[in-house]
Parts: C-alpha cells; sequence; structure tokens
C-alpha cells in the first residue's frame, strides 16, 4: 500500500509543478526542438562523436576511456580509484546499471551515495525505482524508519528534517573523500565539457572537492557542443519540474588557475586528475538498431514515469531498476537486452501517455511494442 | 504480475483458430455480431459502417479470461502448464452470450446508425463483416496480424467497400494506422462514426459527467477535442489531472487478456478518480465501458448512449 500513498504524494507535487514550469517558460518549446535534432545528429554518428569527445578531453587535460561492457566500464573506474579510498558519488543511473558502487566496495573502498534519493537507496539496500527520484517508492514515515533502524539516526517523518540530518552526516564524507564520481546530464564533444545539474549541492561537492573527479556515464549523453550541452540540462530540470535548477555545474578538466603570468596551470583548488569513462553496454548497437535508436534520445527528466498507468500500478516491477517505468523498458533493452526487456513490454498497456509528455517527443509505446513483437518471437 | 509467456502463445493459438473458424478471436455464435441489423436495409456497398463485432464481442471476451484464470491460465509458473489445456478446453466451447450485455450492444450499434443516418450517411451493413485482428497487433504477433489483416482487406475489396466507417478506438486505429504499414496497397478511407456527427445538432441527455477518454482515440487519434465537442452540452466535469489529454489513465482493458490482475488494478484506479469527479462516466470505447464497469465504482455510459441528434 505504501507505494500507492508514495506515487500519489509524488504525481501531486510534481505534475502540477511541472506544467507550471512548462507555462512560465515558453522558450523551452523552441529548445527541445534543437535539443532533439542535436541528439539525433549524435546518435546517427556515434562513434565520430565518442572520438572527437576523446580528443577534447584529452585537449584539456584529461584522461578518456571508453567501456565495451559493463564489467570494462567498472574495471576501469576500479583501476582508477585503487582500494582503501573514500569515494563519494552523485546520483548516476549507469554505475546502477554497471554495478559500481558494489565493485568499489568490493575492492575495499567506502563508497557513499550523496544525492538524497539515492543515499536513502544505498542505507534502505533497496533498488531505485525512478530514475530521478530513486527514493521516490519511500514515504517520508519509511524513510525516518529506514535512517532509524540502519544508522541510528532519530529523526521525525519530516522532509526537511531528514534533508539535514542525512546533510550532517555525509559532510564528514564529503571532507574525507578522496575520489568523486558523478554521471553527467550531456557530455560536450566539442570541449570534453560535462554538464551536470542539480539542486542539492552534492554534485558541486562531488566534483570539487576530492583530488580526483571521475566523470561516469554512457556514450548517448555526448552532445556536439557545450551550448547544446547546456540546453539538455535546461530541459532536464524543466520537465523534471525543477526549473529553475539551484546549480548547473560546468567541468572541464582538472582545476586550473592562470594567474600566474596568465598562463594556465594545473592543478588549483579542485581535482588535480580529470577522468572521463563513457560506457557503451549495448548503446552503440541500439545507435544503429531502426527502432530501438529513439531510446537514447531520452534526457532522463523521468516525467514519463509520472504519467503511465502502469508505472503508478507497478512501480518499479515495471522495467528494470535503475531504468523502470516507460523509458525504462526501452533502456532495459538497450542495456540488458530483449530477454529481460521482454516481460516488461508485455505490461505495457499502449496508453501513449509518456510519447505526449516526453520532451524529446520519442514514441515509446513504438519501440515498446517493437520489443514486445521482438521477445515474442525469440521466446516461441 | 509478470505475464506468463506460455499463457500468452496458447492465446495466440486460440485466437488464430477461431479467427480461422469464424473470423472471429473468440469462440463465439457469428451469429452476435449482426443479430442488431435486424430489419435494417443492407444499403449502399461503397461506404459501410463496421463494428468488428467489438461492442458485442468484450464483454465475452472478459467472461472467458475470468474463467481461464480458474486454471491460474496466466499466472505463469506450475499453472502454466494448466493453460494449454484450459485453452484447449475454452476453444472446444462456443461461448454464451450474455443477453443483457448484448442487448445493449445492440442499442449502442443502433444509436450509432440513426446518428449517421440523421447526419445524412448512408451506410451499407455487412451481415458476414469479419474481426480487424486489432487483438493479435495489440498482443505483438505482427506477422499473424500481417497475413490475417489482407484477407480482411481482401473481404472488404471484394465487395466494393471503399470507405469504412468504425464504431470503436481499435479498430479504427488499427485500419486507419496499421493496415497501411502490413497490407500492401491497402487504400480504404477509414473514419471513425464520431467523425459524422453533426455537432450542431447533438442533444446530451444526461449531465455532469465525467468523460473518460479511450487512449486510442486520445492520444493517437487526435480526438480528444472532437469528443468534448459532441459532449459539451453535457456540461462534463473536467480535471486537468485526471481528464486532460496527457494526464488521464487507461482502463486496464489492454491488459486484460495477458495480465488480469494488472489491468484489474489500474482499472480500479482509474475509476477511484473518475469517482472523484462524478459517479457517472461517459466513454467511447466498448472495452473502457466494460473494463471500467466491472469495478462497480462508477456507472459508465457509452458516448452513444447519452447523445442523439
Amino acid at each position: 500500500m505504501s507505494w500507492e500513498v508514495a506515487i500519489e504524494r509524488a504525481k501531486s507535487s510534481i505534475v502540477p509543478r511541472t506544467y507550471d514550469v512548462l507555462k512560465r517558460y515558453p522558450y523551452l518549446q523552441e529548445i527541445r526542438k534543437q535539443v532533439r535534432e542535436a541528439k539525433e545528429e549524435v546518435v546517427k554518428n556515434l562513434d565520430h562523436y565518442i572520438e572527437e569527445t576523446r580528443k577534447a578531453v584529452e585537449r584539456i587535460g584529461g584522461r578518456f576511456y571508453l567501456a565495451g561492457s559493463a564489467q570494462e566500464a567498472t574495471e576501469i573506474a576500479a583501476k582508477i580509484v585503487g582500494s582503501g579510498k573514500v569515494v563519494v558519488m552523485s546520483k548516476n543511473n549507469v554505475a546502477e546499471e554497471t554495478k559500481l558502487r558494489e565493485r568499489l566496495e568490493a575492492a575495499g573502498n567506502e563508497v557513499w551515495e550523496t544525492d538524497l534519493g539515492a543515499f536513502l537507496v544505498q542505507i534502505a539496500g533497496e533498488e531505485p525505482s525512478h530514475i530521478l527520484a530513486p527514493a521516490v517508492h519511500l514515504t517520508k514515515e519509511r524513510v525516518a524508519q529506514v535512517l532509524r533502524e540502519r544508522l541510528g539516526m532519530a529523526v521525525p517523518p519530516d522532509a526537511v528534517e531528514i534533508a539535514a540530518r542525512v546533510r550532517e552526516f555525509l559532510r564528514d564524507k564529503f571532507i574525507k573523500a578522496d575520489v568523486g564520481i558523478t554521471g553527467a546530464n550531456a557530455v560536450a564533444a566539442d570541449t570534453g565539457a560535462v554538464v551536470l545539474v542539480e539542486n542539492e549541492g552534492n554534485i558541486r561537492m562531488t566534483s570539487v572537492l576530492p583530488p580526483v573527479h571521475i566523470v561516469y556515464d554512457g556514450v548517448d549523453k555526448i552532445v556536439p557542443t557545450l551550448v547544446v550541452a547546456q540546453l539538455v540540462a535546461d530541459l532536464q530540470s524543466a520537465y523534471a519540474g525543477l526549473y529553475p535548477p539551484t546549480y548547473m555545474n560546468i567541468s572541464a578538466g582538472p582545476s586550473s588557475t592562470a594567474d600566474i603570468e596568465m598562463t594556465r596551470v594545473s592543478p588549483a583548488q579542485g581535482p588535480r586528475e580529470y577522468h572521463m569513462v563513457l560506457v557503451d553496454n549495448g548503446r552503440r548497437a541500439a545507435a544503429r538498431d531502426p527502432v530501438l535508436w529513439e531510446a537514447l534520445l531520452c534526457i532522463r527528466c523521468g516525467r514519463c514515469h509520472l504519467h503511465c498507468p502502469v508505472y503508478w500500478a507497478l512501480g518499479k516491477e515495471f522495467g528494470k531498476p535503475p531504468y523502470t517505468g516507460p523509458m525504462g523498458v526501452m533502456w532495459t533493452a538497450v542495456t540488458r537486452g530483449i530477454e529481460e526487456a521482454g516481460p516488461h513490454a508485455l505490461k505495457c498497456v499502449h496508453a501513449g501517455n509518456c510519447r505526449e509528455v516526453c520532451p524529446m517527443g520519442i514514441d515509446i509505446p513504438k519501440v515498446i511494442h517493437e520489443v514486445r513483437v521482438r521477445y515474442l518471437k525469440i521466446t516461441k | 504480475m509478470e505475464p506468463s509467456t506460455s499463457w500468452i502463445f496458447s492465446l495466440r493459438d486460440l485466437v488464430l483458430s477461431s479467427l480461422k473458424d469464424r473470423g472471429l478471436p473468440i469462440p463465439v455464435d457469428r451469429e452476435i455480431c449482426s443479430r442488431w441489423q435486424q430489419g435494417l436495409p443492407s444499403g449502399p456497398k461503397e461506404t459501410v459502417l463496421y463494428t468488428s463485432c467489438m461492442y458485442q464481442m468484450t464483454p465475452m471476451i472478459q467472461k472467458a479470461v475470468e474463467n481461464l484464470e480458474k486454471f491460474g491460465a496466466t499466472r505463469g509458473g506450475a499453472a502454466s502448464r494448466v493453460a494449454a489445456v484450459a485453452a484447449r478446453y475454452f476453444g472446444g466451447l462456443v461461448l454464451r452470450p450474455d443477453k443483457e450485455h448484448l442487448e445493449r450492444a445492440y442499442s449502442i450499434l443502433r444509436s450509432i446508425y440513426n446518428m449517421l443516418r440523421k447526419s445524412n450517411v448512408e451506410v451499407g451493413l455487412l451481415p458476414d463483416e469479419p474481426y480487424s485482428g486489432a487483438l493479435l497487433y495489440e498482443l505483438g504477433f505482427v506477422e499473424d496480424f500481417a497475413s490475417y489483416a489482407a484477407e480482411v482487406y481482401k473481404y472488404f475489396e471484394e465487395r466494393g467497400v471503399r470507405r469504412v466507417i468504425t464504431v470503436d478506438p481499435h479498430t479504427q486505429y488499427v485500419l486507419e494506422r496499421i493496415y497501411p504499414q502490413y497490407v500492401p496497397g491497402f487504400d480504404l478511407d477509414v473514419r471513425s462514426y464520431l467523425e459524422y456527427i453533426d455537432v450542431s445538432r447533438v442533444k446530451v441527455k444526461i449531465s455532469g459527467f465525467a468523460i473518460h477518454d479511450s487512449c486510442l482515440y486520445a492520444r493517437f487519434l487526435g480526438k480528444y477535442d472532437l469528443v468534448r465537442r459532441i459532449l459539451a452540452g453535457g456540461n462534463p466535469v473536467e480535471d486537468p489531472y485526471v481528464t486532460g489529454r496527457e494526464t488521464s489513465g487507461c482502463c486496464g482493458g489492454p491488459a486484460e487478456s495477458i495480465n488480469p490482475q494488472l489491468a484489474t488494478k489500474i482499472a480500479l484506479g482509474r475509476a477511484k478518480k473518475l469517482a472523484g469527479l462524478s459517479r457517472t462516466v461517459v466513454s467511447a470505447c466498448p472495452i473502457c465501458l466494460a473494463n471500467l464497469s466491472r469495478t462497480g465504482i462508477v456507472e459508465v455510459r457509452d458516448l452513444a448512449e447519452v447523445v442523439e441528434l
């Protein structure tokens, strides 16, 4: 029953907020078109843009890695991190997809999620239920219970109190952290920069306080330019109903200063190392697929979940965490294959709300129907 | 609520064999599809009113699935072994129509027919019309659908039909949007009866109801506003987060045949939301009508039951 309560509370809060944002800032409609066009261009020429990104990251003093599989990705990150380190992570669906936290913990590191929702899911030992709000399935009453049981925190079931206590707990981890791992809302192929949008301030600290910053995300996040990357972040926060975002971060290489004789040197106050690990794990094959390619346009705003009758009914049982809901069925197909996505595609009722509210105009019902068709063919 | 693939394949076999035997996806007496036409002229051949037997059959599909649930057919696992046996049992019977449901379906179809006549649209009637095949497509068996759809197109062609007027969103969608993708040379003009209603002459017999939109009409076929123009005289109760084009929900019906538990859960959630606006709900889809009615939370009326010209 708590799922029904949690999703109703979330819907009644964020759905009207999102409509308010879209009405107040009509220029977002123009941005949608620009971003879709730019992302289509990248999907059609993905290998070219991966190579452009590699060159740009190296140009700004970073190191670039392309990981073919989930295992390859976690091995690369584990090698950079080493062992016995304190690692702070901002919310990262690709880390969840590839089980990065578990791999780093197995290597003897202390790893902390710093996004409040992701932290709560980590502490609860559960799976994320929504691409953007991973703890949406937890009511505030359940959160208070989890914090009391797992961390001995006596906190009332109140969002402000919960946020304050977790902030206190994590502050110490940020200070001690050796490595910060972030995702990317968008990766700019022209500059090697990443754009990250947030409200909590945890990404800013994750990407600046530790001496090593690892950007860990999918190749689908690449867009042609830094200008477009910022537009992606605008759109993502707007369609999540959280516009303007409290913070927008750009990271482009290790920290640097040009204050001495105007010569740029590195590091300065922020990280001394900047690594970018981009993960394929089915994305490049999907880019060549006549139907699945459209999934790669998704900007992870999570709006489709909140308009989907099957997600309302099933929560994270619709799709495979972290990829739940309508976009999640597509992304389960991209990253885990038709066999794992198929049973979820069979749950789709073709209501079409997801397509209507998608900022990228992805024909999600069509992609899911195709997953269903292919699944039935291989299951025959 | 994981759907059982063994059940889905059993269902496919059942649907295919029934289509082959009767031109209908479930084993019902063909006569139930055309009885509503009694006493009506057969009309012109070029433009036909095509029911696809949807209003007549839908309550029986649900009843059949309910019966199969007793065998655990849709649950998978150990119960899935029973599915094939259950399907054979099911297929071996001719389902008995529920008289009350049938009479209601006939009344809806007669109302649609009369509205077309009063809007000066002359339509022909087909006493042996086949089912559209929508269920095969929706289930995901596109190859089976494609070969069946070719036969349906041939049926229309052989009778000189050029325009098909549909009565429900599933048939409209599959003929308008899907047939052209799978049937070479498909060139029929496919229209919904809603398009022919003279909105200026519509009288709405009830008021203060909530509209439950068919997903296909509202979000795939662009008929959200048309439905509202037709029903405007009844002052429907609207809520942007319950009856909005992007925010309204499904009745659960499309999951009924393969995942009845999920279908019920979705239907209950939808009915509760609608009941918050009005206990009387108007829909224009036989599947929505049946699925929401079963919840017992709202009284569902078909659009054709509440409007007249």
